[in-house]
């Protein structure tokens, strides 16, 4: 038996051990991965996305194309048909025998044109998406710009600035994407722009209050003291810190801009037809409700659970890159 | 342990635990305290060694994740005594909190509400528990203000807290806290967040208005500095547990536990001759696992096997002195105070530096 | 305090010249205009040519457009209701607006405060799980989803409701309106109320008013309630406009004879003249609104009440 009243050994002894160090990327992914709604979110948009890109691959029909003798057919699905539901009836008519479409399969349904409802579905994802990606990634380099600029310089440009946003946010953004795209006729790109153009106010100023906040600390004074280009410390020194709390805020704006489109086809100034939005779909839905359920309700709550998984990734995101953030 | 007449708090084998996603944390193991009329006693430890939670345990204050697993806190209320943890909430906030026991917070610039007036929130005490009315509470309120030292004490009571500075703020935490007369205040960390020039006055302040009103104070705080200027006895606690206890005296300068070792040298001293600061090498353990042995074994120079096997007992010194380190064991190993440690003591004594 | 009042009433005042400015500037470029009207007779184009200065460099007009837009004159509508002023053509319609604007509104910020306020207090509890939910889905789904889900079931399947707006039964034929519309409101104040108090609730002063022995009713009343409601005011704008853009939708969809109604009806049939003019309604309404509760939060916050200053 060893002598118990021995010192013991020191080489077990507790040195001052670097704690160890993950990544920042690696920690993030292990915050967000133990989010469970997060993580049920987040395949929710990759099926999403999956569905946008192969979707209109696989369907066998084109969104635009119109055929009248198979308007208005209810969705119908291989294999779950036999459980009485999705297998193409209206009340008691199967519409597609009736029809003469005995052999084909609309999954979801056709509108009033004949045009297939999965595949502009699809197509409506698609553009919804980009919308929501695009407008988000414009916030950002707007925001990103404005902020660091007036946050960085100060004094008399960033007073200015400030009043500049205070204007800005003083209108209503509706009125703003409104007027905006009607000056720019309804359509993709102006809708995409408008939507940059509304949205990053917000982005300013928090980048503002952080390069403030940034400027100060040692590291950056350490490189303006070395002679550093002002360039090179707005985007080495103080941009990368910036960096997940303006990630959290863009991702957050994504959903507000396929809000915002879906409002804007609600009014008659969402993307035109043939091409197709969730916001158009839904609308396009709307005007047959009531005989035809479906066109509307499928899109809607597709939209519904899309618009869900982006505030629960966001929210997500958040909790794992910024957790300050969560007043916003 | 009894309550005998000049004890007012005694805390037994206490015990909390913390629900945390990655399980049980176990803040405070069995901690044993008792309190007497009129003295301070001083909590001194690491951030995490489960001072502030004992503190708080005693008025009640607990977050919806904390189990007390075991223990009891004694005190006498209204002639009888009293389990404080047996208390509902309810009970604590109408009968002890504020009227008997008083907490001062470390940080007065987050411990007064921004939204309403100094004079609000000094006086709700005297409304609530004295009954006295709006206007006979103003009025002792500008005369608490006045005994903590506010000047202008009439103008202060209407303003809001942004109006003072840290110290002021902190005087009229105090002047809150002994309103309503209470026999106990807990003070956690209470100058911590001031100015070193305030901290001094501040702990004055304190220590005149306890030998006036006769009240006994229970300090939080890592700092010996403070320890050595007000505490009448130390406890010194690491990873939940009292590692080491006794007089002021005893803990400065005839301590036995290394990890007291350790705090010690880590005081800056200004007679120092050597101008390098110790640390004790390591980190406080994670106390979501199960603690085998000594805690401190780990970061302990000294560390015998036995340590890594069996917790120490504790070792009584002398009436007041305690200790739980194995090597008070009549068969450990004698060893010496650190060289450093008692060159800096030797050098205290002769200088009369005492406390 | 003065300071920060005249701050903020210059800022606004700012931002509705640059409103004008704007809708202005658009009035040049949009196409319809009846100046261009071919039946108009020579001598009604001469008069509003004098009437809106056509004839004077463009300045003089912009100060006629400021005069006449700020007195209320509108000019006349394009196509709704040609050649009839837009100014009468609002007037009728803006009742009922404010009237469910208001109802959602109010109704929608009560209720979201007492969930919210009741889910941090009950923490992690069933109200707490249900408040985060619905409040999810409140935030989520569009209000045009949400009422054309209501008009099938409660009124088209279940026939509780008028499917329609009907003069005469003012408040059943916008009550499913009114909860369409009281959704998106009520889900911010919940989220926001619910995660303030929970902060409130944890921090210092809360834990410093338990230990002088404040009652918990009272602490929650006085002290955490106060310091929760003041920051809502900062939601107040995204549910203004929440509820501007909903009107929109739900009074189409319900057929509410409202100036959302107007706007939309403004936008399809190209009565340009209608869609700018209710632009700067909706604008100024929005920037009184926040003046108005700019000025009450210093009222309320003593910070910033005496330090004049910004957030």
């Amino acid at each position: 038996m060893t002598d118990r009243f021995a010192f013991a050994a020191r080489d077990n002894a507790a040195a001052d051990k670097p704690v160890e160090n993950k990544p920042r990327w690696a920690e993030t992914i292990a915050v967000f991965s133990k989010n469970k709604g997060a993580v049920i979110g987040f395949a929710f948009l990759l099926l999403m996305i999956i569905l946008a890109i192969a979707g209109p691959m696989v369907s066998g029909y084109t969104y635009d194309g119109i055929e009248l003798s198979r308007q208005n057919l209810p969705p119908r699905i291989q294999g779950i048909e036999r459980l009485g539901i999705f297998n193409g009836t209206l009340g008691d008519r199967n519409m597609y025998e009736a029809k003469g479409y005995g052999g084909s399969y609309f999954w979801f349904g056709t509108d009033k044109l004949g045009r297939d409802l999965f595949t502009r579905f699809c197509c409506g994802v698609r553009i919804s998406l980009i919308i929501g990606a695009i407008s988000a990634l414009l916030n950002m380099i707007i925001g990103v710009a404005f902020g660091l600029v007036s946050g960085y310089y100060g004094g008399k440009p960033d007073l200015l600035m400030q009043r500049f946003i205070e204007v800005l946010n003083g209108i209503p953004t509706l009125v703003i994407v409104s007027l905006l795209v009607i000056v720019l006729k309804p359509g993709m790109m102006s809708i995409i722009i408008t939507m940059g153009l509304a949205q990053w106010t917000g982005t300013a100023r928090l980048v503002r209050a952080n390069t403030l906040r940034l400027k100060e600390t040692e590291h950056v004074l350490a490189s303006k003291t070395l002679g550093t280009s002002t360039v090179k410390i707005l985007f080495r020194e103080i941009f990368p810190n910036l960096l997940s709390s303006v990630i959290v805020i863009a991702m957050m704006s994504v959903p507000g801009a396929i809000f915002m489109e879906a409002f804007l086809s609600f009014v008659g100034l969402g993307i035109p037809n043939p091409e197709a939005s969730l916001g158009s779909l839904i609308n396009d839905g709307y005007q047959s409700m009531l005989l035809y359920p479906f066109q509307m309700t499928i899109p809607a709550v597709f939209f519904a659970l899309l618009m869900l998984a982006l505030n629960i990734i966001g929210d997500g995101l958040r909790d794992a890159l910024d957790p300050t953030q969560r007043q916003i | 342990m009894q309550v005998d007449s000049g004890t007012i708090l005694n805390i037994q084998k206490l015990s909390v635990a913390f629900q945390t996603t990655s399980g049980e944390l176990n803040a405070v193991r069995g901690v044993d305290l008792t309190l007497r009329r009129g003295e301070t006693l001083a909590i001194v430890g690491e951030s995490g060694s489960g001072k502030s939670v004992t503190a708080k345990a005693v008025m009640g204050l607990r977050d919806s994740n904390q189990i007390i697993k075991a223990g009891e806190i004694l005190y006498d209320l209204d002639g009888q005594v009293t389990d404080l943890l047996k208390l509902t909430k309810k009970q604590m906030i109408s009968q002890v909190n504020g009227r008997r026991i008083s907490m001062i917070f470390q940080d007065p610039t987050t411990a007064l509400n921004p939204l309403l007036t100094i004079g609000y929130q000094l006086t709700e005490g005297l409304r609530i528990h004295r009954k006295m009315s709006r206007k006979a509470a103003w009025e002792r309120g500008v005369e608490l203000l006045d005994e903590v030292g506010i000047t202008q004490p009439r103008q202060c009571m209407k303003r809001y807290p942004h109006h003072l500075s840290g110290g002021m703020r902190q005087r009229v935490v105090i002047a809150a806290a002994i309103s309503c007369d209470p026999e106990i205040i807990i003070c956690d960390e209470p100058t911590t967040a001031l100015d070193v020039t305030i901290q001094a006055k501040i702990l004055e302040l304190i220590k005149t208005l306890q030998k006036k009103m006769n009240i006994a104070i229970i300090y939080i705080t890592h700092d010996l500095g403070v320890v050595a200027k007000v505490a009448d006895r130390v406890a010194v606690m690491y990873a939940g547990k009292i590692v080491e206890r006794g007089t002021a005296y005893e803990i400065f300068f005839e301590p036995r536990h290394p990890y007291t070792w350790g705090l010690l040298l880590s005081m800056p001293d200004i007679n120092a001759a050597d101008t390098r600061l110790y640390s004790i090498p390591g980190s406080p353990p994670n106390l979501l696992h199960k603690v085998t042995g000594d805690a401190f074994a780990v970061r302990n120079e000294y560390a015998l096997n036995i340590d890594y096997e069996e917790e120490p007992p504790v070792f009584k010194l002398s009436g007041t002195h305690e200790v739980a380190s194995w090597l008070a064991h009549p068969d450990a190993p004698a060893i010496q105070i650190p060289e450093l440690l008692r060159r800096q003591i030797e050098a205290k004594i002769s200088h009369g530096d005492e406390q | 305090m003065l300071k920060y009042v005249i701050k903020r009433v210059i800022i606004s005042a700012v931002t509705l010249l640059t409103i004008i400015v704007v809708l202005f500037v658009m009035l040049q470029f949009m196409p319809g205009s009846p100046f261009n009207n071919e039946r108009l007779t020579d001598v009604q184009r001469a008069s509003l040519e004098a009437k809106y200065g056509l004839d004077k460099p463009l300045w003089r007009q912009f100060v006629i457009y400021v005069k006449n837009i700020l007195t209320g004159d509108f000019g006349v509508s394009y196509s709704i209701q040609a050649n009839y002023p837009v100014s009468s053509l609002i007037a009728n319609k803006f009742q009922i607006s404010i009237q469910l604007g208001l109802q959602a509104g109010i109704i929608g910020i009560l209720l979201g405060v007492a969930l919210g306020a009741v889910s941090a207090l009950f923490h992690n509890g069933f109200i707490d799980s249900l408040t985060t939910v619905v409040s999810m889905i409140g935030a989520s789904v569009p209000s045009q989803v949400l009422a054309l889900g209501l008009v099938y079931v409660a009124a088209y399947k279940l026939g509780l409701f008028p499917l329609v707006y009907k003069p005469d039964m003012p408040i059943s034929s916008t009550a499913l309106a009114t909860i369409s519309l009281a959704i998106f409101p009520m889900a911010i104040a919940a989220r926001f109320t619910r995660n303030e108090m929970l902060e409130v609730m944890s921090s210092q002063y809360i834990t410093f008013a338990e230990a002088k022995g404040v009652p918990r009713w009272r602490v929650i009343c006085i002290h955490a309630m106060k310091n929760t409601l003041v920051p809502l005011i900062t939601t107040l704008s995204p549910i203004v406009i929440g509820l501007m853009t909903g009107s929109m939708v739900i009074e189409n969809i319900f057929s509410i004879p409202g100036i959302g109604k107007l706007f939309i009806m403004g936008i399809t049939s190209n009565d340009y003249n209608v869609v700018l003019s209710l632009s700067f309604i909706f604008s100024a309404m929005f920037i009184g609104i926040m003046l108005v509760t700019d000025l009450l939060y210093g009222v309320i916050d003593p910070r910033i009440r005496l330090n004049g200053g910004a957030k």
